[in-house]
């Protein structure tokens, strides 16, 4: 079933300068992956509906931005397709009764094992119309060993629930260098994820938080969470790049370092991250920019509930960004997308001439130039942290 | 006073056999400091000492005791440092003394320093009192000690004390052997002013402050003085005694040791080893005297180039109170600015470099310590160098001569054959063997400098499980086939790796060298030979391989923060980094050298 509302929200508005993204961050998890460490919790369900409620009071108190149309909204996490699809719905509503809504895409993470036939109804008529899927490998070994709680079938279950549910644009991601993948189990996962067909893919290189139980056993030795079996970085590379080829031949356009899609079906919310586009982020953790300051709330899921539900404000840091860094952020953001840059709209924004950081990279290969643009060598790609470093002022 | 009831005695012993516990006792029992006034070790009073347990500078303290025969005494104890580097300035604090007490401790026995000391105490003509200390510990073996240093030490050892400085049994006994046994001072207070110099510090208010053991003669306030060595002549300002409270008199006489303050701007300006006489009234100097030479040399270089200003400050400090130190500015295409340094040896270099990084709060990188080569040139020139990267061109040395020492090891005869195999790495040539008891044997090797001044001491610790001792000295230059050893790295020569071996040593180290690179180094964006090489002739290579991963995926919110902090987290690494040629090199990377340069014990 089909929500009329969606069918018409389905079409690409062009992002004008008047529009917001909203990012609700639902910070709960089944169970920890065992390369995070990220601020998110297992934590009892009981807990999740006062979370929620708080939530709601913060987008219905937040003077921020009102004046803005939301046209997208990221509900993240965490896995907020653990919540009840009643509380995701509160959490829409309230955005759509305090914003001025033209809701163009509304994605909703989710992991695998955790969506339902009824559930992907649900979501639909909550106003959800993108959902990313949280796959990771369509290997079992590796989802075992990453703590992954769903396996290859509950992917392709999943799928079929959400297109039947009438998905039209979902993304999946895969995770290069997960414990125990080798070249032939990357490739042979990346080919089943294409042949899911979805609107969307990323790709990220394992990054392994210190902290993390993988981390740990990284730095400190042992077995339990297959630290011997992660792939070398010279592997992963080799998967992230044999994964541009393959993706390029299927039809993608791989239009910023994670991120691939079908023509027109680029994330709009994400974009909006990489372009210093404004955003609203509410819940525990989540950062919010208005073109000049950045914010974000405090990451202790209780701290944060107990902050807003005594009306106090969760705000943790607050900085105005300084010209400089805006420079920096153009830059280090910006250049993300591989149609690279406007050299020249840049430096005429800052009346900085910066050619002489961007020499150097140009002359080492890290990037290209042609014209006033410049943009990463598709080659260089997974070290564009390279690129980055040298260019911050 | 009646020089009669005069005693100049100071304490020798092996590091660690008690030296500085019994003289704690001796200022108590004699009521110098009073119980509270105590802090352990009072004669160690630079922090460093007290750490380290080791005397760096000589101090002597005025003791007064009314001995058994009724008669009160002046009881001066000389404090000597207690480390091979120093051991110029301990032969001229016992050339101070009449007598010594030399304490063995009672379950480690003789050790080298323990010789060492001896051979210098019966070269300056000491009346030596074997002291056996720590006596109530469960493994001591006093009879067997003495046995040792009767037939080490050819020093009678029947009536030694037997004492614990720690418990205080015994130390009562070893004052009245001090009054009964070393003989009074001789020398005519009536005679031209003779006194010698065997310690000097710096005072911000009063310039260098110097310790003097007034061998004939006065000297008093006001009195015109004449430093023999320098040939400058001063006025006596003050002078005085340490009880160990300065305490200022109106004279010094014959046989009297004390503190002499005569506006003299920099401790270098009074040398230990020199000679004070009366200017009107000039004496013949003192035999003895030599001008301290540094042995050992290495570059230290900020870190921060922005704290060069700052080091060369405390640099400058430093000399002040330590006329052994020796600084030049120099600089390295791979460090930048920095200081060639010159010091006595090992244990002075980590003083000098802990005092500069805990004191003046300074991060540094110091290279691999080098000794001063000895370089004849095909147009028979001799030259002396101390940095490897100012050695002439191959083509253009005709001979190169090394410092030598004669080095005393003693040890218990299950680790023998280590380090006789240690030894053989290190270049040395036996000269001696010699069992002191069934169970201890005293090595005597003659050994280039240059491979000792890295880590032998360690490594012959490591090898006898901590029982070898080791002592040395000096013996002269010796001709020897080495070679200077550069690293490239990128194609870029790296001067602060560069390091100088024996020819047949240098594929190995060449070798192990590059390899410790490989791991030091991080990976770049492009490959990166690292190569080592004997003029232009490249003995070892091996390549790092392109960097292949830094990159940053998710986007978590929209929390730009993040990555903002993680890309400067990188960039300050980086700038952490010495960047030469194209290359970032760590400074864990310039240490590598030290470790390759000691030998073959790679942990890896």
């Amino acid at each position: 079933m089909q929500n009329p509302r969606n069918l018409a929200l389905e079409t690409n508005s062009r992002v004008s300068a008047a529009t917001l993204g909203v990012y609700v961050q639902v910070p709960f998890c089944q169970t920890k992956c065992t390369y995070c460490n990220f601020h998110t919790g297992v934590v009892a369900r009981s807990l999740y509906r006062p979370y929620v409620d708080a939530v709601c009071r913060e987008i219905s108190e937040s003077r921020a931005l009102r004046d803005a149309t939301v046209d997208t909204v990221y509900l993240g996490g965490g896995t907020p397709s653990l919540l009840e699809p009643a509380d995701l719905r509160r959490i829409m509503d309230a955005i759509r009764q305090n914003y001025s809504c033209a809701l163009d895409e509304v994605t909703l993470e989710a992991d695998p094992e955790t969506i339902t036939e009824d559930k992907a109804v649900a979501w639909l008529d909550a106003g959800i119309n993108r959902v990313s899927m949280g796959v990771q490998s369509l290997n079992d070994v590796e989802l075992r060993a990453a703590g992954r709680m769903h396996r290859r079938d509950d992917v392709y279950r999943a799928v079929e629930f959400l297109r039947a549910a009438g998905f039209r644009n979902i993304s999946m991601d895969l995770i290069a260098g997960l414990p125990h993948q080798t070249r032939a189990t990357w490739e042979s996962s990346l080919t089943e994820l294409i042949a899911l067909q979805p609107q969307h893919i990323s790709i990220y290189l394992l990054e392994v938080d210190d902290g993390s139980r993988l981390g740990k056993e990284i730095i400190a030795g042992g077995a339990k969470y297959g630290a011997g079996a992660v792939p070398p970085d010279d592997a992963m590379a080799e998967f992230y790049e044999s994964a541009c080829a393959t993706l390029a031949t299927a039809g993608f356009e791989h239009y910023e370092i994670s991120n691939w899609s079908l023509p027109g079906r680029a994330s709009k919310h994400n974009l909006k991250y990489w372009r210093r586009q404004p955003y609203l982020g509410f819940g525990a953790g989540a950062h919010s920019f208005d073109g000049q300051r950045r914010w974000s709330n405090v990451h202790d899921a209780s701290a944060y509930a107990t902050a807003i539900a005594q009306g106090r404000t969760a705000i943790e840091s607050d900085e105005t960004v300084t010209p400089a860094q805006a420079l920096d952020e153009e830059l280090f953001l910006g250049l993300r997308e591989l149609a690279g840059i406007d050299l020249a709209r840049i430096e005429r924004k800052y009346g900085a001439d910066f050619a002489p950081r961007v020499r150097k990279l140009l002359d080492d290969g890290l990037l290209e130039r042609s014209g006033d643009t410049i943009r990463l060598n598709p080659a260089k790609l997974t070290i564009s942290n390279e690129a980055f470093v040298e260019l911050l002022g | 006073m009646d020089p009669q009831l005069i005693r100049n005695f100071c304490i020798i012993a092996h590091i660690d056999h008690g030296k500085s516990t019994l003289a704690d006792r001796l200022l108590e029992l004699t009521g110098a400091l009073s119980q509270r006034e105590m802090t352990a070790q009072v004669l160690d009073s630079m922090d460093l000492e007290r750490e380290r347990g080791i005397t760096i500078k000589a101090k002597s303290i005025r003791l007064h005791y009314a001995a058994r025969d009724g008669k009160e005494y002046r009881l001066n104890l000389i404090d000597t440092p207690g480390h091979v580097d120093f051991s110029y300035e301990v032969s001229r604090a016992l050339s101070a003394c009449e007598g010594a007490l030399l304490v063995v401790d009672a379950s480690q026995g003789v050790e080298a320093q323990t010789v060492a000391n001896a051979f210098l105490a019966s070269r300056n003509n000491l009346f030596v009192i074997p002291v056996i200390n720590k006596i109530d510990l469960p493994a001591a073996e006093p009879d067997r000690v003495k046995e040792q240093i009767e037939n080490v030490l050819a020093i009678p050892a029947a009536d030694a004390l037997l004492i614990s400085a720690k418990s205080g049994i015994g130390v009562a006994e070893v004052l009245e052997a001090v009054v009964a046994r070393i003989p009074a001072p001789t020398g005519s207070a009536d005679a031209p002013l003779r006194a010698l110099i065997f310690d000097s510090w710096f005072d911000s208010f009063r310039g260098a402050v110097v310790l003097v053991r007034v061998m004939e003669g006065r000297i008093a306030p006001r009195m015109k003085i004449r430093l023999c060595a320098m040939d400058q002549v001063y006025e006596v300002e003050a002078l005085g005694v340490l009880t160990p409270k300065p305490i200022v008199l109106d004279e010094l006489a014959a046989g009297d040791v004390g503190f002499i303050v005569a506006n003299i701007k920099r401790v270098a300006d009074a040398r230990v080893g020199d000679t004070i006489v009366e200017a009107d009234r000039p004496a013949a100097p003192l035999p003895g005297f030599e001008a301290i030479k540094p042995m050992v040399f290495a570059g230290l270089y900020p870190v921060n180039a922005s704290d060069y200003e700052l080091l060369r400050d405390a640099l400058g400090k430093l000399q002040l109170n330590d006329a052994a130190f020796f600084y030049e500015p120099e600089n390295s295409a791979a460090l930048g600015f920095g200081f060639r340094c010159g010091f006595l040896g090992l244990l002075h270099m980590e003083i000098v470099q802990e005092r500069l990084e805990r004191e003046f709060g300074i991060a540094l990188i110091t290279t691999a310590p080098s000794v001063r080569y000895r370089i004849t040139t095909t147009a028979n020139e001799t030259i002396e160098v101390d940095n490897p990267t100012k050695f002439p061109p191959p083509a253009q040395i005709a001979r190169i001569e090394e410092p030598i020492l004669t080095a005393m090891i003693i040890t218990s005869d299950d680790s023998v054959g280590a380090i006789l195999a240690l030894c053989e790495e290190k270049r040395g040539t036996q000269k001696n063997f010699e069992y002191l008891s069934p169970t201890r044997v005293m090595l005597t090797y003659e050994m280039p400098l240059n491979e000792i001044v890295l880590d032998f001491y360690d490594r012959l610790k490591s090898v006898s499980r901590g029982y070898a001792s080791l002592d040395y000295h000096l013996a002269g230059y010796r001709e020897a086939d080495l070679v200077k050893l550069d690293v490239l790295v990128g194609g870029e020569p790296v001067d602060a790796l560069t390091l100088i071996c024996h020819r047949e040593q240098s594929y190995e180290r060449g070798r192990e060298l590059v390899t410790r690179l490989r791991k030091l180094i991080p990976r770049q964006q492009f490959e990166v030979p690292i190569q080592a090489a004997i003029g232009s002739r490249v003995i070892s290579r091996e390549t790092i391989s392109a960097l292949r991963k830094n990159v940053l995926a998710k986007c978590y919110g929209g929390d730009i923060s993040r990555k903002r902090k993680l890309l400067e987290r990188q960039k300050e690494g980086k700038k952490r980094m010495k960047r030469v040629g194209k290359v970032d090199i760590p400074q864990e990377a310039f240490l590598a050298v030290l470790k390759v340069a000691a030998g073959s014990d790679s942990e890896d």
